[in-house]
């Protein structure tokens, strides 16, 4: 071993031992933990769904007097019974101020009768109203206490009352206007899973200009499902030379909504599947 | 199977990790720690054995040719250490027997003076970089021994896991860690030998030209008087 390799052994040593006595040092000290930027958030979960969160209040409500009434539902006007339901608003309404509930509906009972008698059909507005009036009337004893008050918001129920009163379209237009909107959306949506099912059956007929044709149809349903009654609502697209195939086109439209029967929709919304229509039937079906 | 892991403290101090680790790993890390010293001594000594060959030479070629007496210079330089010196030797030593004889053998002796000097190049090299096959061994050994106290120290990890039925993090992570830390050392020691390695090896090719080249003169010089 000469001078030259002591030496380089000599600065090896040293350079190692410096090297990972300063990396000892350094690195033994705890890496200090950060605080975290931001404190923690709680954060639940919800399941916001428009459909099954905001509409079925308003709708459950609007459908139960019709299901008492499910008699008359085969008249063709039918489906906007439930829309005249002014009634649900006040049991809502009720709970916080126990009091105008007893007056309100009485009044409600009392304006949309002689209103609504102008009407072309009464009979079914009616029964939705005298129902829920039974039912305020048998709670009404307990909430007495509030007697002023119930006089004021008595005032305000009634013009309430008033407006659904008036006729089904200010109905759609007014305080009821979100319910029935979406009970349109629900039709368009039971429509929609009606097509699913009709597709499979459906068969268009072929011809000349057959993709034309259009055969509209409104369907009343039982509330197993089942066909109540099918009926032609209109036909358009027809010209001179699918003339023949018009009969044949309502009819295998017919055929299909019977073929495709029963049709699995959610229960508590019958109301606003007992009828449903115009289903338009053209060569695509969507 | 006693486990002792550091969960607490998971610090990076290669002490901590040397301690914590098994002996096998701890065996390989010293090993690589030895062939890293080992290196590091060799590359600084060849740096400077080389610097100084590589002066002493220049030193030694200028001093030759402005020399006028060839033979009163080789009896200044008989002992020389140098390496073209070393070289030079060789040739008078060569040059000196051959033409001591009364007949002269001018094809034999040049023949024998190229050889003389070859072989005299080729000792110097071969001193000059005697070492140099321990970095070329450290720089291609040593990470795959790094890479097996890895292995060892990782396979440990898992019995560990086996051991406590938990693979949370903190079970795994410092025996991982000290595992890499081996694969570390093996970098360590073998990435400085490699690149040593490489650049020695061209600077052991530049003297061993210039020998050559200062070999190749000389025995022209030679070839000259031999004529004469």
């Amino acid at each position: 071993m000469d001078r030259a390799e002591r030496t380089g052994l000599g600065i090896a040593l040293v350079g190692h031992v410096l090297l990972f006595g300063a990396l000892s040092v350094s690195l033994m000290r705890p890496v200090p933990k950060l605080p975290p930027l931001n404190p923690p958030i709680d954060v639940a979960l919800v399941n916001a769904k428009a459909l099954t969160t905001a509409a079925p209040d308003a709708v459950r409500e609007a459908s139960a007097p019709p299901e008492e009434s499910a008699a008359p539902a085969a008249v063709p006007p039918a489906p906007p019974t439930p829309v005249t339901a002014p009634p649900p608003p006040q049991p809502v309404a009720a709970p916080p101020q126990p009091k105008p509930a007893p007056k309100a509906p009485a009044k409600a009972v009392a304006t949309p009768a002689p209103k609504a008698a102008a009407k072309p059909a009464p009979t079914p507005v009616q029964k939705p109203a005298v129902t829920p009036s039974k039912k305020v009337a048998a709670a009404a004893p307990r909430p007495s206490r509030l007697g002023n008050l119930g006089a004021q918001l008595s005032q305000a129920a009634s013009s309430e009352s008033q407006r659904p009163g008036t006729g089904r379209g200010t109905a759609e237009k007014g305080s009821g206007t979100p319910a029935a909107k979406t009970a349109a959306q629900l039709e368009a949506s039971f429509i929609q899973a009606m097509f699913a099912k009709l597709r499979k059956y459906w068969r268009a007929p072929t011809g000349v200009d057959a993709e034309l044709l259009k055969t509209q149809l409104t369907v009343t349903l039982k509330p197993d499902g089942s066909i109540g009654t099918i009926t032609v609502t209109s036909q358009s697209g027809d010209n001179e030379n699918n003339a023949n195939l018009k009969a044949l086109h309502a009819e295998r439209a017919i055929n299909a909504v019977r073929r495709a029967a029963p049709f699995d929709l959610p229960p508590e919304h019958y109301a606003i599947w007992q009828s449903l229509g115009p289903i338009t039937f053209d060569k695509r079906l969507n | 199977m006693k486990m002792t892991l550091a969960t607490e403290a998971a610090s990076l101090s290669p002490l901590a990790l040397f301690l914590q680790a098994d002996i096998v790993v701890k065996i390989v890390m010293l090993g690589l720690l030895a062939a890293s010293i080992w290196t590091w001594a060799i590359i600084v000594s060849h740096w400077m054995k080389m610097r100084k060959a590589t002066a002493q030479s220049a030193a030694f070629e200028r001093d030759f040719w402005k020399a006028g007496d060839t033979d009163e210079f080789y009896r200044q330089h008989k002992d020389s250490e140098v390496p073209t010196a070393r070289v030079f030797q060789a040739g008078m030593f060569e040059w000196r027997r051959s033409t001591g004889k009364p007949s002269i053998d001018r094809e034999g002796t040049r023949a024998r003076l190229a050889t003389t000097m070859g072989a005299a190049i080729a000792h110097e090299v071969d001193r000059l970089g005697e070492k140099l096959n321990i970095l070329a061994t450290v720089g291609s050994v040593a990470p795959f021994v790094g890479l097996f106290g890895t292995v060892w120290g990782i396979m440990r990890s898992f019995t560990a896991i086996a051991a406590q039925q938990n693979t949370s993090l903190a079970v795994v992570a410092p025996g991982i860690a000290e595992a890499l830390f081996a694969t570390a050392i093996g970098l360590f020691a073998a990435i400085p030998a490699v690149i040593a390695y490489n650049r020695f090896g061209h600077g052991l090719d530049r003297i061993e030209a210039r020998m050559t080249r200062f070999a190749d003169t000389f025995h022209a010089t030679l070839s000259r008087e031999l004529e004469a």
